[in-house]
């Protein structure tokens, strides 16, 4: 009764209230990228000299990664230098927002550094134009070598306060380095920094290397060697470059992922020509059985709880995509479309599956929820496949093959990046022809 | 009269069409239900003994054809008792690479098996899945793929 | 006491709610701006606003903006209704979206007002939908 006579007079007030206030509802806008520049960064004159080290420019090359970082995304449309409008030292204290206001610039990012005892001073603030006012102000103090590193985190921080999500820039992209003719590649594992640069090869090439995965601390990373001509997944450390076989399988183990907590492996052992999934515990060096059916069952990925896996299976004829609970129960098909369904990677905000689906001689990219509804592909190529997430679950690489001529002539394997949203597709410069990218997760977190 | 002249003409085209593709069919196609059924890429393990066998689109299910080559083998192991064979199960690169790891060893434990019924002792036979990693032909067509769906019977040295 | 408070907030709400879905059916008899004011208005703040392009696109997020006007139409002041969400844990993507309705109003200011009828446009509340834009 209370409640009644409450909301009653609310009403009133309300109404009365409303009739005089014109409400006009705002539902399009404009979706270009947001118009942002980015200052290079003001170096201290007093800044020592450091070998290898460009001091006097390091200022501007952070603040073009910054960029390349931010036009990658494909949210962000960093303007041209030769408009900018003020000194980089001064922008930094304060900036006439009107006079940047002028080159349309909505966003700006000012910042300085400075080189003392062999240490890199770095700060940086974050603008809202049109609001006069500093979103962002902060600052890093570490060795000069990390400087690439600091762009990437700079990145991150702005990527995160314009968009309110967690930002992809301080990562890393582990994948196959390839080379020499189809029918003879050359394969190697190479590590390289989200944008395509220091790249290092961690293997020589000898012998064949396929599907490396990092785990979650990437320190580690699983992946496929035929070593000795004998199929088996290992487990590399990426500081001291020690590896070792993956347990004791008397045949071919391969599809290689870590569970969520790193504590675990998940792979196929085909045994007899069958293929099942299996887990084994880095530690205890327990091997579970996971499925047990005559059909192929591979590729299995974890759910980011650790409580499910979804893998692909050819027990309904052709290959489709299962979920079961992580103990290998409640077995459920989740991909009824038309087509063959391959590599479930699970998202690590744990909402969506992305997955390689094969329909008339097209191989697509696409995401679809974890129940199998909702199902978007994103891309269509000739032959492309393996997504994997970035960390913020917002893109994902993959690798793409060209078809080839007589002797494989024209034949080339790159990695590209997708929005899940199904725009910004991007290939990712590498120096050698890639392939099975797995993204790391953020380094600095 | 006239209609049954037109029917001639009609039949006629239909037999010129039926010529035309019997003729194409026997020039070019090498493949009967996408399994290649050519000897271009074949190598021999001994006079009269064809090295591999090939397959249908992710299938690993052995044609009578390749029931013939293997018994074939199976017969020039038995002569060969020291011998020992390593059979590579291959795919062609229309399929995702993990899956096409898996379908290789498939096919290559298709031919182990079948070996072994006919007395091949399993340890004599070891089996290796290349996945789409080692193409015979490196064309990205319909007949270099089936040529791709192989596996190779390889002597251990 | 305060149970009753957030009982009253959250009913205010609801009606508030209801209104909205309401005002798009709902004409200039009752907003005060004919439909071509209202249009022209609109037109001018699609212009000015840069939609976040980064926002999931399947969460439903609305921003009410009240805004107090000059007789040019530039902004004396401008005030997000919930702003208190702005700063909540987990209303990130919230407040990403409404300091872009901030700049997009800033940025196109001065408004597109009527010559008269101050007294009635003074007040005016813009809401910002971007669902439509970002299912694309």
């Amino acid at each position: 009764m209370k409640k009644i006579a409450i909301s009653f007079i609310i009403f009133l007030i309300f109404n009365s209230y409303s009739f005089a206030l014109i409400k006009v509802d705002i539902t399009r806008g404009n979706l270009d990228p947001l118009p942002i520049a980015v200052s290079p960064l003001h170096v201290d004159d007093k800044s020592e000299n450091i070998k290898d080290l460009d001091v006097k420019n390091l200022g501007a090359s952070i603040s073009s990664i910054i960029e390349k970082n931010f036009k990658s995304t494909g949210l962000f449309n960093p303007l041209k230098k030769e408009a900018f409008v003020q000194k980089p030292d001064i922008a930094h204290l304060k900036p006439r927002f009107e006079d940047w206001r002028l080159i349309k610039a909505q966003a700006l990012v000012t910042g300085k550094l400075s080189i003392n005892e062999n240490k890199l001073k770095v700060e940086f603030r974050l603008w809202d134009l049109t609001a006069s006012k500093e979103m962002i102000a902060l600052s890093f103090t570490t060795t000069p070598s990390n400087w690439r590193r600091v762009a990437h985190i700079i990145s991150d921080k702005i990527y995160e306060r314009l968009t309110g999500e967690d930002g992809y820039f301080d990562t890393r992209i582990i994948y196959v380095a390839e080379s020499g003719p189809k029918d003879q590649r050359v394969k190697k594992l190479a590590i390289m920094d989200q944008d395509g640069s220091r790249t290092k090869y961690l293997t020589l090439g000898n012998e064949l290397v396929l599907t490396p995965r990092f785990n979650p601390s990437n320190q580690m990373v699983t992946y496929l060697s035929y070593f000795r001509n004998l199929p088996r997944v290992y487990l590399l450390d990426i500081e001291t470059g020690k590896q070792e076989v993956v347990g004791n399988f008397p045949g071919m183990t391969f599809a290689p992922r870590f569970s969520p907590d790193g504590k675990k492996i998940i792979m196929s052992f085909a045994k007899d020509g069958n293929s099942d999934i299996y887990t084994m515990d880095l530690e205890t060096r327990i091997v579970e059985r996971i499925t047990d059916h005559s059909s192929i069952d591979t590729s299995p990925s974890y759910s980011p709880d650790g409580k499910y896996i979804s893998f692909n299976s050819d027990r309904s004829g052709l290959q489709q995509i299962y979920v079961m609970k992580s103990d290998g129960s409640n077995v459920k098909r989740i991909t009824f479309g038309n087509g063959i369904y391959g590599t479930p990677v699970w998202s690590p905000r744990g909402d969506l599956i992305a997955f390689t689906k094969m329909r008339k001689g097209k191989f697509y990219i696409g995401v679809m929820r974890s129940d199998g509804s909702g199902e978007r592909l994103l891309t269509e190529n000739f032959y492309q496949e393996a997504p994997s997430w970035s960390p913020n679950g917002r893109v994902l690489v993959f690798y793409r093959e060209t078809k080839s001529g007589p002797d494989g002539k024209g034949f080339s394997a790159k990695l590209w990046s997708i929005d899940i949203t199904g725009y910004n597709e991007r290939k990712i410069q590498t120096e050698t022809d890639a392939s099975d990218p797995s993204w790391s997760s953020l380094l600095s977190k | 009269m006239k209609f049954n002249k037109n029917l001639k003409n009609v039949l006629l085209i239909i037999f010129a069409t039926l010529a035309l593709s019997a003729c194409s069919t026997a020039k070019k196609s090498q493949t009967s239900g996408d399994v290649y059924t050519g000897t271009d890429t074949v190598e021999y393990l001994a006079s009269g003994v064809k090295d591999r066998v090939f397959f249908a689109t992710n299938k690993s299910s052995l044609t009578s054809a390749s029931r013939e080559t293997l018994r074939k083998q199976a017969t020039f192991l038995r002569k060969n008792k020291k011998l020992n064979v390593t059979i590579e199960g291959h795919a062609d690169e229309r399929g995702t690479r993990e899956y096409n790891l898996a379908l290789g060893e498939r096919r290559a434990n298709a031919v182990k098996d079948y070996l072994m019924t006919y007395g091949i002792s399993g340890k004599r036979i070891s089996v290796i899945s290349y996945g789409k990693e080692r193409p015979v032909n490196s064309e990205s067509t319909p007949l270099a793929w089936s040529q791709n769906r192989r596996s190779v019977t390889v002597k251990v040295k | 006491m305060i149970d009753k408070a957030k009982e009253e907030k959250a009913l205010k709400e609801s009606i508030e709610n209801k209104k909205l879905t309401q005002s798009s059916v709902k004409n200039s008899f009752a907003t005060g701006l004919t439909l071509s004011e209202e249009d022209a208005l609109r037109a001018q703040i699609f212009g000015c606003w840069s939609v976040p392009l980064g926002l999931p696109y399947d969460e439903n997020l609305l921003v009410k903006l009240k805004l107090e006007l000059k007789k040019d139409g530039t902004i004396l002041k401008s005030e997000i209704v919930d702003h208190q969400r702005m700063n909540m844990p987990g209303q990130k993507f919230y407040k990403i979206l409404a300091e872009s309705a901030l700049r997009a109003v800033r940025l196109c200011q001065p408004l597109r007002v009527p010559p008269t009828g101050y007294e009635k446009w003074k007040n005016i509340q813009l809401n910002f939908d971007p669902t439509e834009m970002l299912k694309g």
